[in-house]
């Protein structure tokens, strides 16, 4: 195994270990790791299969097997970053609806409270009378 | 419709200046519809100050755009039971003399939506050049997707009815809504007219004409169109 193989190794388990800890701090929500977790067992594969990414290279016909890696993680990340706009438009979505009950909430029991003072007012002007 | 149920929704950013003139001229010259001031966030005292002229008040919790301001508003006509909602401008470039002429179509059933038009005859709005341009552009889109003339496809001044306020608390665009709003209505097959009407000009503070903001206007508007046409589904709710 090449001293290469050993630190790609390393790091894909290193952090496998960090998402999984992230996970049991509860700072990371699973369904937001599994694409992280997809990642990582690439670069494991990688690691491991020491001619897979030559095989990759010359199925696709890049004479330089890291010109195909980057190309790899480019997809890789550009899935990951569309991923979270998709999770932003969702959240935007959210928020904003949530914003418009409250408002709407908070008008509701502004008059409620206004009604429950105005009889009770009454009654305590009748008992001086 | 015999006595319809009118509300009329002022969303308001900021607008202590103007607001209480606002509300005033509605009492003066529409006293039998109910106001509902819908506050995005302001940093001054438009809230108190709407609600001192008599007017109900929503609160936003934080500001979230005229689009999903406007849609608070639609909400609260939907859950309180109105027949009618009008959106009037809270700076005061809507003249509110011309509500009963904005209504008028819609309480004859002849119209659903009813837009203020400052290009429908000659009037003395100037308003600057990138805004005109851009209306100009819209209303011609417009019309071509409606297959109906629109001369004034960004104004804001605008009567809506039951059908439309069910709709447009479903779904109504967060930013710049106007023009993708008629679209909206188009595509549920719903009437739509212009009748002609004078606005002010912003009396102070910032008519926001920023190069940058136009352009995210326009691409935004035109993107928005764009998928608005690939749907043209019958929304579920009519």
């Amino acid at each position: 195994m090449s001293r290469i193989q050993i630190i790609a190794l390393a790091v894909s388990i290193l952090s496998a270990l960090v998402l999984f800890q992230l996970i049991r701090k509860k700072r990371l929500k699973e369904q937001y790791s599994l694409l992280w977790f997809l990642t990582d067992m690439v670069i494991f594969v990688f690691a491991v299969w020491e001619s897979l990414l030559t095989r990759i290279s010359e199925a696709l016909g890049i004479q330089v097997p890291s010109n195909a890696l980057f190309l790899l993680a480019l997809m890789f990340l550009f899935a990951i970053v569309l991923h979270f706009s998709l999770i932003a438009s969702r959240l935007t979505d959210q928020s904003k609806m949530l914003a418009q009950k409250l408002a709407l909430l908070d008008h509701e029991l502004r008059k409620e409270r206004e009604k429950a003072d105005q009889p009770a007012r009454s009654e305590a002007i009748d008992d001086t009378l | 419709m015999d006595n319809p149920k009118v509300l009329i929704i002022i969303p308001a950013h900021n607008e202590a200046a103007s607001i209480a003139g606002v509300i005033g001229d509605i009492h003066t010259h529409y006293p039998s519809a109910d106001i509902l001031v819908v506050d995005d966030g302001s940093s001054d005292n438009t809230g108190e100050i709407a609600e001192k002229n008599g007017a109900e008040l929503v609160r936003m919790p934080f500001n979230l755009g005229i689009g999903s301001t406007v849609q608070t508003g639609f909400k609260f006509a939907q859950k309180e039971g109105y027949d009618v909602a009008v959106q009037v401008d809270g700076d005061g470039q809507h003249d509110a003399s011309h509500l009963p002429a904005l209504l008028a179509p819609i309480i004859a059933d002849e119209s659903d939506l009813v837009m203020g038009s400052r290009y429908l005859t000659k009037t003395d709005y100037v308003g600057s050049a990138s805004r005109r341009t851009g209306t100009a552009i819209f209303s011609k889109i417009l019309s071509l997707m409606l297959g109906q003339k629109v001369t004034d496809a960004t104004s804001g001044f605008r009567a809506l009815n039951r059908k439309l306020i069910n709709l447009f608390a479903d779904d109504y665009p967060r930013d710049y809504p106007e023009v993708e709003a008629l679209l909206l209505a188009h595509v549920a097959r719903l009437r739509i007219k212009e009748i002609p009407v004078d606005m002010r000009q912003r009396s102070g503070g910032s008519s926001s004409i920023n190069y940058f903001r136009s352009i995210y206007y326009m691409v935004k508007v035109f993107l928005a169109l764009l998928v608005g046409v690939s749907r043209r589904r019958a929304p579920k709710i009519l």
